[in-house]
């Protein structure tokens, strides 16, 4: 009789034996299933109490956090600055109005190099593509000229000779012109005697110009069309808004 | 042997120590190490809506309206370079028909933000550049209809405030 056959009779002889074994086997099932809610029950309680009652105590404008959803109840818009600008090849650098500032100061006080005043289309109230195309003439000017409403052109005036088209007339003590071209020349007088000069297109030369004042331009407002750069040839910068915020004081 | 070991190491430290200095820890402030109020305050700053670009838009149009209305002094700011000047210039040597006319917004981004708490719940201080083209129009005496036409770069702040 092999193993298995000793055990099948043990098995058949021995009934009691068999339910107490079932017996066994169910209580140990029971008490399986007792031990495993047991050890499930604080898990089952941490979902319940994160997943469904926290989310409810916590919601948006709980007493928990005290957060909720910010609305808008007001708008203060202000222009803090407006300015024109150049073609991006010309706006090379942005305007510097503190630069400016001590520009004119330093001119003022007759310490330093001369204020430069950028002098655009006298034609046109404004800086536009129209007069993008037209680079500005540059001339350094004595800042009391302002006083006057006038444009006074030291020496070492310096006129960007790609500049297609700029005139200035009606001056009081003679005239001034610029002429158009490949070729510029400025024509101006000084307590009477007429001084002119050519300026070559291939760079910006120093007219010889001593001193000429130009009390009226022809559709110029000096307040409106002058800006105040630091003189940098053949880059424009940012040029002001006549209209918007000039700064030529 | 072990002592030439050991002096050959410390040689070697100092040497390194003294071409450069012992890091120190900079401690990043976490929100753990925050105070309530500040952690309260960035909580709620995380609550705040993104700031919406048709508020660049919409100021453009306003301020051009303004522009020709006489009221652009409302929307300038008192640090505005010759603030005074361009309104005199406005009143004085503006043709009264003029208008600005909004011809197209080519760009808007925003170059600075700040928040802080205010009185009355959260500043939030925006400040945008607009790069505006804009056409001026009016009527001249001797030329007739104008227009003039330019690109603009305006700066713009937005205070904005949330409760």
């Amino acid at each position: 009789m092999d193993k298995f056959s000793r055990f099948s009779s043990q098995c058949r002889g021995n009934g009691s034996a068999r339910k107490d074994f079932s017996a066994a086997l169910i209580d140990n099932t029971a008490a399986s299933n007792t031990g495993t809610i047991k050890r499930l029950a604080p898990a089952v309680l941490i979902l319940l109490v994160f997943g469904i009652i926290g989310p409810l105590w916590a919601a948006p404008g709980s007493a928990v956090t005290g957060l909720q959803p910010l609305k808008r109840t007001s708008i203060k818009v202000q222009l803090l600055q407006a300015r024109s600008l150049l073609s991006s090849a010309e706006s090379t650098n942005p305007f510097d109005y503190k630069e400016v500032k001590e520009d004119i100061e330093a001119a003022q006080a007759g310490t330093s190099s001369p204020v430069t005043l950028i002098v655009y289309d006298p034609n046109s109230f404004m800086v536009g593509p129209s007069i993008i195309s037209l680079p500005p003439a540059v001339f350094n000017i004595d800042p009391t000229g302002y006083a006057a409403n006038s444009l006074i052109l030291n020496e070492n005036t310096y006129i960007d000779a790609t500049a297609t088209a700029l005139k200035a007339q009606s001056v009081a003590t003679g005239s001034a012109q610029f002429m158009a071209g490949p070729a510029w020349s400025i024509t101006g007088s000084s307590n009477g005697t007429t001084v002119s000069d050519a300026i070559s297109p291939s760079s910006m030369c120093a007219a010889t110009v001593a001193e000429t004042t130009i009390r009226s331009w022809s559709a110029l407002p000096p307040s409106q069309l002058v800006r105040l750069s630091r003189y940098q040839p053949y880059q424009g910068s940012i040029v002001v808004h006549p209209w918007w915020g000039v700064s030529n004081e | 042997m072990n002592k030439i070991l050991w002096l050959s190491l410390l040689l070697i430290v100092s040497a390194a120590s003294s071409a450069g200095q012992f890091r120190q820890i900079l401690p990043i402030v976490t929100p753990e190490q925050m105070g309530d109020e500040e952690r309260f305050n960035l909580l709620r700053y995380s609550l705040l809506p993104i700031f919406d670009r048709n508020n660049i838009t919409e100021a453009v149009h306003q301020i051009a309206v303004a522009w020709g209305t006489g009221e652009l002094g409302d929307w300038l700011s008192n640090n505005f370079l010759n603030r005074q000047r361009l309104l005199s210039t406005l009143t004085l040597d503006v043709p009264r028909d003029a208008r600005i006319r909004i011809l197209g917004i080519r760009g808007q981004r925003v170059t600075s933000q700040q928040v802080k708490p205010s009185d009355k719940g959260i500043l939030r201080t925006t400040v945008a550049i607009a790069l505006v083209q804009t056409q001026i129009e009016f009527t001249d005496p001797s030329q007739g209809f104008q227009r003039l036409t330019a690109d603009v770069e305006l700066a713009l702040q937005f205070e904005e405030r949330f409760e």
